[in-house]
């Protein structure tokens, strides 16, 4: 019994440490991305399973912006309308982009939210 | 043993590419160009350094805590934190890196080398400094191989090559040579 309460603890504690210090890096180390990186990355499954053919869903979105992906190539997220929000992001200009963004702050989630309006 | 044979010993005898064949995945994926080849290098002897130094510390507690059948998960914990960190790290100082590397950054996560000096450290009951010595010479041992594998790859790109020998397959030849090279240093006494 002791050591499954030991384990539990240890496991625990060094969770919560190890959590704590990457949660405290990302802050120091954040990087700026593009937004419209930012956006289409949010807006696909995140699964990061691979099937279009990218390292990854941050790969695939990299790449739709760039223009060297099309925006049905994200399998998984072919039924859930990946492919209609990833077209109507490139339907955006940058200038609105950039001021929605400003408008709301940042938050991902609700600029798609304003995206898909 | 003493620290200069440790020292010696994994960087040459017991190389981990050459002839412990661990970390094999990144040898191969990262050694096109010999500028990634010694980014990666760097980023894998941190990791290493630490992940040896700290699974070291963890495991005193583990066995104060008769715990020592949770090291692996403990370890695999210890080093995909530190992973990460790096991720952070060089993705802030140097996005050029970052985007060469792609994903084998994430994938030394997985690099059997790092869970494997860790756990080697543990098995030959090293002291600390001995820990640190072997974990630091294991990774020096790692990326030496990397970049003598990435210089042989660039320059083969001016040779020609017979077609069904392009690509993978002479990388892998010259692997197989270079390793049986490294077996000379197995006579090796310290
Ligand atoms: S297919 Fe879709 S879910 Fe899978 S990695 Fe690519 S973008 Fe991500």
């Amino acid at each position: 019994m002791t050591i499954i309460i030991n384990a539990l603890i240890l496991m625990g504690v060094l969770g919560l440490i190890s959590g704590t210090f990457l949660a405290f890096a990302a802050k120091k180390f954040e990087v700026k991305e593009d937004i419209r990186v930012a956006v289409a990355e949010k807006m696909l499954p995140g699964v990061n399973c691979g099937a279009c053919g990218f390292p990854g869903c941050p790969a695939f979105a990299k790449a739709y912006v760039k223009g060297e992906a099309k925006n049905d190539g994200c399998l998984p997220g072919r039924r859930a309308g990946v492919p209609d929000k990833l077209k109507k992001l490139s339907e955006i200009k940058d200038d609105d982009l950039n001021a929605m963004g400003e408008k709301l702050g940042g938050d991902i989630q609700k600029i798609i939210e304003e995206i898909m309006k | 043993m003493g620290l200069f044979a440790i020292f010696v010993s994994a960087i040459l005898v017991n190389n981990f590419i050459f002839s412990r064949f661990l970390g094999i995945c990144p040898f191969l994926g990262v050694s096109k160009k010999i500028d990634s080849a010694t980014g990666m290098s760097l980023a894998v002897i941190f990791v290493m350094t630490m992940a040896g130094t700290i699974s070291w510390m963890l495991n005193q507690l583990l066995a104060v805590m008769g715990l020592e059948f949770l090291k692996t998960i403990v370890f695999i914990l210890v080093i995909a934190v530190l992973v990460q960190f790096v991720e952070f790290f060089i993705k802030k100082t140097s996005p050029s890196l970052y985007e060469a590397l792609g994903i084998y950054l994430p994938l030394i996560t997985t690099n059997c080398a790092v869970l494997g000096v860790a756990l080697l450290n543990v098995q030959n009951n090293y002291n600390i400094v001995q820990a640190i010595v072997n974990s630091f010479a294991s990774a020096l041992g790692f990326g030496m191989a990397l970049v003598i594998f990435a210089a042989i790859r660039e320059r083969m790109d001016n040779n020609d090559i017979p077609a069904p020998f392009k690509g993978t397959a002479i990388a892998l030849i010259t692997a197989g040579l270079l390793s049986m090279a490294f077996m000379g240093f197995s006579g090796l006494k310290i």
